[in-house]
């Protein structure tokens, strides 16, 4: 198994943060296929975040790779367990 | 001109006076000259004088009154006197007075000079003595004055930032006035107590100060509602601006979360948590990570070990000096039993700290004992003390009412949701709720844009993403200043809700379209968001406007 990457999102993972958590996943699944997703300062998330997030998961299936979700807290963890994404991600 | 290092020679009889002068220019001495005490009391504070030579008798007067005002004056310089045979039983009076040696008359040039050299050499060597010693007594009291000040701030620091609460226990033994280990817990208003034990490099005043910047940032962060990995991020990156790279500080991080039933813990470079679960079984949680400073932040690993609170009854964090270098009966006692030792002993924090130390290795001569620090933490108890604070402060006093319309380029502001949960924190909001206002508005308002105005078909960022974006990024740049959003806000004081109402100029949309959409696409999840964290959510198609409700 490769090392994974870990990718720390800001304190808001919504729309405007689309162009950078792109590229950095992009450059991530260059080395690795897995993936961790910190969410230690995420505090603010909407629905582009999460389109985002079934977008890398396809990746990741696509290279046989895993996505992890890390300290997920407060309304973001509420928000991705309301979303299923447990069944997309393994909380870490 | 003045003369610096000169030699005052006092003395009425001329002949003497030049013999004198003479032999002393002749071993390079300077000197000056006074035939009586009023013209020497004349020179005197003009000259740097380094040795004074004195007649006893002279026309105006004995010397020993002028000796006596010397001692007061030059205490340091050094007194000869000339004094024939016929003065000796006056030797004791003028050695009581402080004179240092006396030369018979009639003066023996060569011999006057080597004595005179001597002395000149030895009041050099106890003038650089006395200034040597008086410089280190300015030294030592500003240091001492620098210390006390830096121990007035470590100890205010300490009691500002560290949140007392019962079911803590916390033993510490300090080497010395300052203590490089540094225990701190707040509780964040999540509910959860934040505990962390710090442990710096070295010991003493350069530990302390290692330590102090993490001190206020930790119950800032903590405050603020961050999360352990966020506080983690916060506390290193703090530490690489502002501590030398070569200075590090080892720590233990928990969080005690009753809301979630959970115990998080970090450990970096410190010796194992040891954790008891309900039966009494222990579980070592060890360092699985270096300590803050030595990787820079955005490589610092934050993953915690996460266990169930409900099956956990104690748990002890102690720094490296409680453990290390211990010795019984003349052999090196490992970690394991080390564990064991403190393991037994938790009941009585403070009997174990003083047992460990009388185990301490003295290496030579060298007392230099490392800090030590045990925190003894009964969850029950502190789950209880938690709980007691319950319920959290839900009362907004007043109501309000906001009306916003956003027309034209000004719906391009990606701000506009963050900023109004913010600004419904300035009013009490609690942060959970803020965010999940500013979801809810988010939802709303890129419905409204995107879809409602721009007219983009949803399943596009699906579909094409890159056709999507650029598809935004021209209808941003185009966008008609009759385009608007109307968006209000407004609080009800009595029914504790926050209604929602956004509305749009575009051409509306139809509700279950959107809530078939399934969990693995990657559009059509807003609208199901709204539903789901708003109380009540109702499309008014007749005049485009959504409306929603949050109870708080």
């Amino acid at each position: 198994m490769s090392q994974s990457a870990v990718i720390s999102i800001p304190e808001r993972f919504d729309f405007s943060t689309h162009k950078w958590f792109t590229e950095a996943y992009e450059k991530a699944l260059n080395d690795t296929n897995q993936i961790v997703l910190d969410f230690s300062r995420v505090s603010y998330v909407d629905s582009s975040a999460l389109g985002m997030m079934v977008l890398l998961r396809r990746k990741l299936s696509g290279v046989g790779g895993k996505g992890y979700i890390r300290n997920a807290s407060g309304t973001a963890k509420d928000i991705l367990e309301m979303a299923n994404f447990n069944t997309l991600f393994e909380f870490e | 001109m003045p003369s610096e290092n000169c030699v005052l020679i006092l003395e009425d009889d001329i002949s003497t006076r030049l013999i004198v002068s003479k032999s002393l220019t002749v071993q390079g001495i300077n000197s000056i000259v006074a035939a009586n005490i009023a013209e020497a009391e004349a020179l005197i504070p003009k000259h740097d004088i380094c040795l004074f030579l004195l007649d006893v008798h002279l026309p105006d007067g004995d010397s020993t009154s002028l000796v006596a005002t010397l001692r007061e004056t030059h205490p340091l310089v050094p007194i000869l006197i000339m004094t024939g045979d016929y003065e000796q039983n006056r030797v004791s009076e003028f050695f009581d007075l402080g004179v240092r040696d006396f030369i018979n008359k009639p003066v023996h040039p060569i011999l006057l000079a080597s004595r005179v050299s001597s002395f000149i050499r030895s009041y050099a060597t106890e003038k650089a003595l006395f200034e040597a010693n008086e410089m280190y007594q300015r030294i030592a009291h500003e240091k001492e004055q620098e210390e006390a000040l830096a121990h007035y701030v470590y100890n205010h620091i300490l009691k500002v930032h560290t949140t007392k609460i019962a079911g803590l226990d916390v033993a510490i033994r300090s080497s010395g006035r300052f203590c490089g280990d540094m225990l701190l817990s707040a509780k964040a208003p999540n509910g959860s107590l934040i505990v962390m034990l710090a442990d710096a490099t070295g010991h003493g005043m350069a530990a302390a100060l290692t330590i102090y910047p993490m001190v206020s940032t930790f119950a800032a962060m903590v405050s603020k509602g961050l999360s352990l990995g966020a506080i983690l991020r916060e506390l290193s990156s703090k530490h690489n601006q502002s501590i030398p790279q070569n200075r590090f500080v080892a720590a233990i991080l928990l969080e005690i979360s009753p809301k979630d039933n959970s115990l998080k813990v970090w450990n970096g470079g410190m010796p194992a948590a040891l954790m008891f679960d309900k039966a009494g079984e222990l579980t070592k949680v060890t360092s699985k990570n270096v300590a803050i400073g030595i990787l820079p932040e955005d490589l610092i690993s934050t993953k915690m070990e996460s266990f169930e609170l409900s099956d956990i009854k104690k748990i002890a964090l102690f720094s490296d000096g409680l453990i290390e270098n211990k010795v019984i009966d003349g052999r090196n006692i490992p970690f394991s039993e080390g564990y064991d030792i403190i393991a037994k002993n938790l009941d009585d924090s403070h009997g174990l700290l003083s047992l460990m130390h009388g185990y301490e290795l003295f290496e030579g001569e060298s007392s230099d004992h490392d800090d030590m620090t045990l925190a003894v933490l009964d969850l029950e108890l502190i789950q209880e003390e938690l709980r007691e604070e319950e319920p959290e402060d839900l009362q907004i006093p007043g109501s309000f009412d906001f009306s916003f319309e956003l027309r034209g380029s000004s719906l391009n502001n990606e701000k506009f949701a963050f900023s109004l949960s913010d600004l419904l924190s300035t009013y009490g909001f609690n942060k959970e709720f803020c965010q999940k206002v500013f979801t809810v508005v988010t939802e709303l308002l890129v419905n409204a844009v995107d879809h409602g105005i721009f007219n983009i078909p949803s399943n596009l960022k699906e579909e094409d993403f890159i056709t999507y974006l650029s598809m935004r990024e021209q209808k941003k740049a185009n966008v008609s200043p009759s385009d608007k959003v109307m968006i209000e806000v407004k609080w009800d004081e009595i029914e504790h809700t926050l209604f929602i109402s956004l509305g749009d100029s575009g051409a509306g949309y139809k509700v279950e379209n959107i809530e078939t959409a399934d969990d693995t696409a990657a559009y059509g999840r807003g609208i199901k968001l709204i539903t789901s964290l708003c109380k009540t959510f109702f499309y008014d198609q007749e005049i485009n406007t959504t409306h929603v409700s949050l109870k708080y």
